[in-house]
């Protein structure tokens, strides 16, 4: 089998990663090397469904012996099976790097013959890269769960960022879907990482040096593959920034690629308004100092789907409302919507030399079409209905109809 | 009175240098943005490194590292009016100093804030979306940014890619950064097609394979994928060539490598 036959199966299998950030890293090159590493992360291209592709996404192989009912490589699947050599993985990786197709590699693998087995084959071709071409580009890796400490530890040291994929976030939707996988098993090296992400040195700036899983290591959950709720995920994913301080946990829509009794009909079109709207909360999480209980609760476990999360936390807070722009304190600010982190950070800076008004906040970009009715410039309010939840949420759902009155 | 001068930036800070020992400037101009108006009085600015310099000093005296930035970054833009937003933000930066980096809508910062949000976003952009092609000899790419950043991309693929030879074509200006060892930017153009190797032709079509089957079929979504990546880019890039009409004026494909006039 060539390299083409090859990658055509192999990137294939892996596109249902979501994860393909290339962010949080800055090195320099080294003497002699190739590549360097941005800290705000590249994007190289788009695909036709609109992702990005910043690392060349590949798995070493697809031949598998577990058979998790949602995979397309589970062993059950009639599909045509490749492996690359370490030696193929590198020299993809420097040609098409050089010709700055990518940003890096993000390098995942079906478990063939054994967790160790397949963790070895992992290093060996990240090793190749780092040492024989003195690769310095962003490498992203999946610890495989039964793995050897050792060979995390080692790999650890080669990468900038590891994930293991916890894919369903009840103990009873792994047994259902993944029956050959417990939920210990894989904690138990996200666990290890974060441990040993903390006790090396933190870095900061720009540099050389190596540490352990430098960009910090993520997860992702797949969405709509078992009946559990928002709520449910959300607060997963709070969990697992207290507990591993994750970086990012990533929301995959399911997309209907095996038959099964316990999965969704293949008919079904994969939820995205539902992943959208679980990656807007968990930027309120990592960004906006929101909680997971701030934004769901038993109560309200699904999102809303006409409004967004930050929207409606502050609907269902009108006690809060309207704030002052001028007074209020950054984590206030945070929490208006239409205001996002960028012109929270502008609004502070100015308003230490001049009161600011309504027209200020148009010129920083804030997004008055949602702001207006949560905001007071110099204590004046200026949304177009008075400053309630119900009228606010009619007013939202139909921006222009105050306009009817004059016949416009 | 109406300053023109030549479109370098030497030419510039000469325009800002006069407008204070001489007569005040109403309005700058490069020579071929400019039209004669009959209303106006006009005068040709000779540029004066001397005096350049003395203006660049001063800035670099009165303001942060970051303004200086700013204002070097927005002169590089293709807006129409820059040498005017910049002549009314260097006035604001020697009255009120440091200060500015603290201002945002002000009128005569805000556009060039703008201004320079639009070179940076597309100078991240190219560090992206610039394909260079394999001739043997070297690495070439080319591409026709909006604004000219192609001095500002140098650096960073000369670090990246320390080890190869480069060259960075901007076709629209007919400007190139060239890199062995150590970098310059340079007038270019081509005085015949570059020939690439067969190697290459074959890593593009890899490139090309993995890059349609990245897409999930059940998510495809074109409008999202023009709106991250413009149309206008596409004939550029290695992996639209089939979706576009290619820009390929300078590439011919040949087995032999024939050039090596670059070393």
């Amino acid at each position: 089998m060539n390299v083409m036959e090859k990658l055509k199966i192999l990137a294939d299998a892996a596109k249902y990663d979501v994860s393909c950030v290339s962010s949080g890293v800055d090195r320099a090159n080294t003497a002699g090397g190739i590549g360097s590493s941005a800290s705000s992360g590249i994007c190289h291209s788009w695909t036709a469904d609109g992702r990005c592709i910043s690392l060349l996404k590949i798995l070493l192989t697809n031949k598998c012996i577990y058979d998790c009912k949602y995979c397309v490589n589970r062993c059950s699947n009639d599909n045509p099976r490749a492996s690359f050599t370490p030696r193929q993985v590198a020299e993809l990786t420097i040609q098409f790097y050089r010709r700055n197709y990518i940003e890096g590699l993000f390098l995942s693998s079906a478990v063939e013959k054994s967790p160790n087995y397949t963790m070895e084959n992992l290093c060996r071709a990240i090793f190749l890269l780092r040492h024989e071409y003195k690769f310095n580009g962003y490498i992203h890796v999946k610890a495989i769960p039964g793995a050897d400490r050792i060979l995390v530890y080692r790999l650890g040291l080669l990468v900038d960022r590891m994930s293991v994929n916890l894919e369903l976030p009840t103990v009873l939707g792994l047994q259902q879907l993944a029956p050959q996988k417990t939920y210990s098993a894989l904690l138990e090296p996200m666990s290890y990482i974060s441990n040993q992400i903390l006790a090396f040195p933190h870095q900061s700036g720009r540099t050389k040096e190596r540490s352990f899983v430098p960009g910090g290591q993520s997860t992702q959950f797949i969405v709509g593959a078992t009946p559990d709720s928002d709520w449910t995920l959300i607060n997963a994913t709070q969990k697992l920034y207290d507990k591993f301080n994750l970086k990012r946990v990533f929301y995959s829509a399911y997309v209907p690629i095996n038959e099964d009794k316990n999965l969704p009909a293949l008919t079904n079109q994969p939820p995205l308004k539902r992943e959208h709207r679980l990656y807007q909360a968990d930027w309120l999480l990592r960004f906006y100092h929101f909680r997971a209980e701030e934004i769901l609760d038993k109560a309200n476990p699904f999102f809303d789907p006409d409004f967004d999360p930050k929207i409606t936390w502050a609907l269902r807070h009108p006690e809060l409302f309207p704030i002052e722009i001028n007074k209020a304190d950054y984590r206030t600010l945070l929490r208006i919507p239409g205001i996002g982190l960028r012109t929270a950070q502008r609004i502070i800076k100015e308003r230490r030399f001049s009161m600011l008004g309504y027209h200020n906040l148009k010129k920083m970009k804030a997004v008055l079409k949602r702001a207006q009715y949560f905001i007071t410039c110099q204590g004046r309010y200026y949304g177009d209905v008075p400053p309630e939840p119900q009228y606010i949420r009619q007013a939202l759902l139909t921006p222009n109809s105050q306009m009817s009155i004059w016949g416009g | 009175m109406i300053y023109i001068y030549d479109g370098t930036f030497d030419g510039f800070l000469t325009c800002i240098y006069q407008n204070y020992y001489d007569a005040k400037a109403t309005k700058i101009y490069r020579d071929e943005a400019w039209q004669m108006n009959v209303l106006e009085e006009h005068l040709h600015i000779t540029t004066d490194p001397d005096k350049a310099t003395r203006v660049y000093k001063g800035l670099h005296d009165r303001l942060s590292e970051k303004a200086l930035e700013e204002v070097f970054y927005a002169f590089l833009s293709n807006d129409s009016d820059k040498e005017n937003y910049l002549m009314d933000f260097i006035r604001l930066a020697f009255k009120v100093g440091i200060k500015i980096d603290s201002m945002y809508s002000h009128a005569a910062v805000l556009p060039i804030r703008e201004i320079v949000q639009r070179v940076m976003s597309e100078k991240h952009r190219f560090m992206g979306i610039l394909r260079f092609k394999d001739t043997g000899s070297c690495l070439y790419a080319e591409y026709a940014p909006d604004h000219n950043i192609t001095g500002l991309l140098a650096p960073f693929f000369c670090e990246r890619l320390a080890n190869e030879r480069f060259i960075i074509h901007d076709v629209r200006r007919k400007i190139a950064a060239v890199y062995y060892k150590k970098w310059y930017l340079t007038d270019f153009e081509l005085s015949q097609p570059l020939s690439i190797t067969s190697a290459e032709v074959e890593i593009a079509a890899l490139w090309q394979h993995y890059f349609d089957t990245a897409a999930v079929e059940s998510r495809i979504n074109p409008r999202l994928q023009r709106s991250c990546l413009p149309r206008r880019y596409w004939r550029f890039l290695t992996e639209m060539q089939h979706k576009s009409k290619p820009y390929s004026a300078n590439i011919v494909v040949n087995d032999k490598i024939q050039i090596s006039s670059f070393s």
